[in-house]
């Protein structure tokens, strides 16, 4: 199932990276104590996958997306993008934040060219590029606003037009709907896999919220606390396109969050016992 | 038009509804202008007339605190007179330099403090020293070895502006937020794209906030700095007018220092909603 749907995912000229993490260990010091923050990790991701990971805080999924993203070596292991070791930030790689991180002293048009800029892409160019993307997230008409002016939901398309519009081959999420409304965030869930659809990109999806782990991803790793270590790794047989209702009508999918509910809190529980959660 | 019923079943025209909240809204901003203008004047009609009541009653001996007329005849006589204009000439000009050279110095030094944590951190002690004198003590050294010209009085002036801008610059440029630092990070920035794309602008507001308060410094050690000793400008004026107990005369002198700071503030508030509005 799994095999089937990546493959007919994005353009053959551009796909999505398979990415790799063999035998990581990795940890830092949270004041004077050591911490272990993942060991022992080993997992591979399929081109135009989307793997949704979920767990406790601390768990280490935040370290995992800076280890993809170049942001941060670990201190044992390797992780490969295509076969080839992460060792600096590529352009092909794409981080997106809970928050938008949009920058006050740009434009909107000039924040979604941001990625294009740095990779050196030139004025014209740039900007059909990204009056492009504001057309896919409907915000043509705000190109030449501040971000200031634009509401929360508004912005967060921004960001993701930004991310996109570097036409990643990864995307690494960490929670980038978690600081939006119910509304606004069944919105931008439903907006990101359309847009995404197009592109094929693989994606690494960090959310603290299941339903929204199932609804995204074509597989869900549970990742237990300190040390990080994968605790269960379910692939979900959903269909695609998944509605924002599938959370609420399909059987399948009430199944998969009773399953890993019950799984979560386990962890949830040991973590909290051994004080890393509070 | 179109009319629709409320609850009570009273048609409500949203034309008629939509002018009166705009009417509201109106006569609320008027009300508001009002009060402002009134307090201002009020304000001034009291400290004036307050003046001038002390100084008709003899409350306090009249020769020291003057009065408003005598005051603004004085500056009139000033600012009419022709000698008094390469005095004025001579402190704005110094205060400018001053607030050039203080300001680009300290921003440089921002910029370098703020790319490496390592000279910041080995530095700031020093820093923190010179920081503390308080400069004008600095004028009579100064003068005794520049001179009475200009130099000494640009760089009491310019040493006052100096440690706010770098202070702004380096706030501005390593408060950028966190979330922006690793995006930038993740995109892979170079160090000069950082700079030119994240930090320069980042902290382009906090520069220039800086440079408004530098505007005020730079005037208040230039001034310092005449009183000392000088061959002109406005604080010797003063220093002349107050040794011959013509109040009314350095109290015009004052304002004029005053008007000063403010036309330098001026021109920097005149950059700083060019750069307001860019953002």
């Amino acid at each position: 199932m799994t095999e089937a749907t990546t493959s007919t995912r994005g353009t053959p000229e551009r796909r999505g990276a398979g990415i790799e993490f063999s035998g990581i260990h990795h940890g830092f010091f949270h004041g004077r104590d050591f911490v272990r923050a993942v060991w022992d990790f080993s997992l591979s991701i399929a081109p135009g996958e989307i793997l949704s990971v979920v767990g406790p805080s601390g768990c280490g999924k935040t370290t995992l997306l800076g280890m993809v993203s170049g942001l941060l070596a670990p201190r044992r292991g390797t992780v490969t993008v295509d076969g080839a070791s992460v060792t600096r930030p590529r352009p092909d790689i794409a981080y997106m934040q809970a928050r938008d991180a949009l920058m006050p002293w740009r434009s909107v048009r000039q924040n979604v060219e941001l990625g294009l800029l740095v990779r050196g892409v030139k004025g014209e160019a740039r900007a059909a590029k990204a009056d492009e993307w504001l057309e896919r997230v409907e915000l043509s008409a705000f190109a030449d606003s501040r971000i200031t002016q634009l509401s929360q939901g508004m912005r967060q398309r921004v960001a993701i037009a930004r991310t996109l519009a570097q036409e990643p081959r990864c995307i690494l999420m960490d929670e980038p709907f978690a600081a939006l409304d119910a509304q606004t965030r069944a919105l931008q869930q439903q907006e990101f896999l359309r847009l995404w659809s197009d592109q094929g990109a693989t994606v690494i999806f960090v959310t603290h919220d299941l339903s929204e782990a199932i609804l995204l991803g074509d597989r869900v790793l549970l990742m237990s606390s300190r040390p990080g270590t994968v605790v269960a790794d379910v692939p979900i047989d959903i269909e695609r396109p998944r509605p924002t209702e599938v959370q609420f009508e399909n059987e399948a999918f009430l199944d998969y969050r009773a399953e890993l509910t019950a799984m979560l809190k386990v962890q949830v529980d040991r973590a909290r016992a051994e004080g890393v959660v509070r | 038009m179109t009319s629709t019923i409320d609850a009570v079943g009273t048609p409500v025209d949203p034309g008629d509804f939509e002018d009166e909240a705009r009417a509201e809204l109106a006569a609320g901003r008027r009300r508001s202008t009002v009060l402002a203008w009134t307090a201002g004047l009020a304000a001034l009609v009291a400290f004036l007339g307050g003046w001038w009541l002390l100084w008709k009653t003899e409350l306090v001996n009249p020769l020291f605190i003057s009065n408003p007329v005598a005051v603004a005849q004085a500056f009139w006589a000033i600012v009419t007179d022709s000698s008094s204009w390469s005095d004025i000439g001579a402190t704005f000009l110094a205060s400018v330099l001053a607030l050039v050279v203080g300001a680009v110095l300290g921003v440089l030094t921002g910029i370098l403090f703020a790319a490496s944590p390592a000279v910041r951190k080995g530095l700031n002690p020093y820093l923190a020293i010179i920081n503390g004198i308080p400069r004008p003590a600095l004028a009579p050294i100064f003068i005794l070895w520049f001179g009475l010209g200009a130099t000494p009085k640009v760089i009491v002036g310019a040493s006052l502006v100096y440690f706010v801008l770098l202070l702004n610059t380096l706030a501005g440029m390593t408060g950028i937020n966190d979330d922006i630092v690793t995006l930038s990070r993740s995109l892979g920035m170079t160090r000069r794209q950082y700079f030119r794309l994240v930090q320069l602008p980042g902290s382009l507001p906090s520069i220039v906030a800086g440079l408004r308060l530098g505007a005020v410094y730079a005037v208040l050690g230039v001034v310092v700095s005449e009183i000392v000793a000088s061959y002109s400008g406005l604080g010797q004026l003063l220093v002349q007018y107050t040794n011959q107990l013509d109040i009314a005369s350095s109290l015009a002198v004052v304002a004029l220092m005053s008007l000063m700071a403010v036309l330098l503030d001026s021109v920097v508030r005149l950059l700083q909603l060019r750069v307001d509005r860019e953002d």
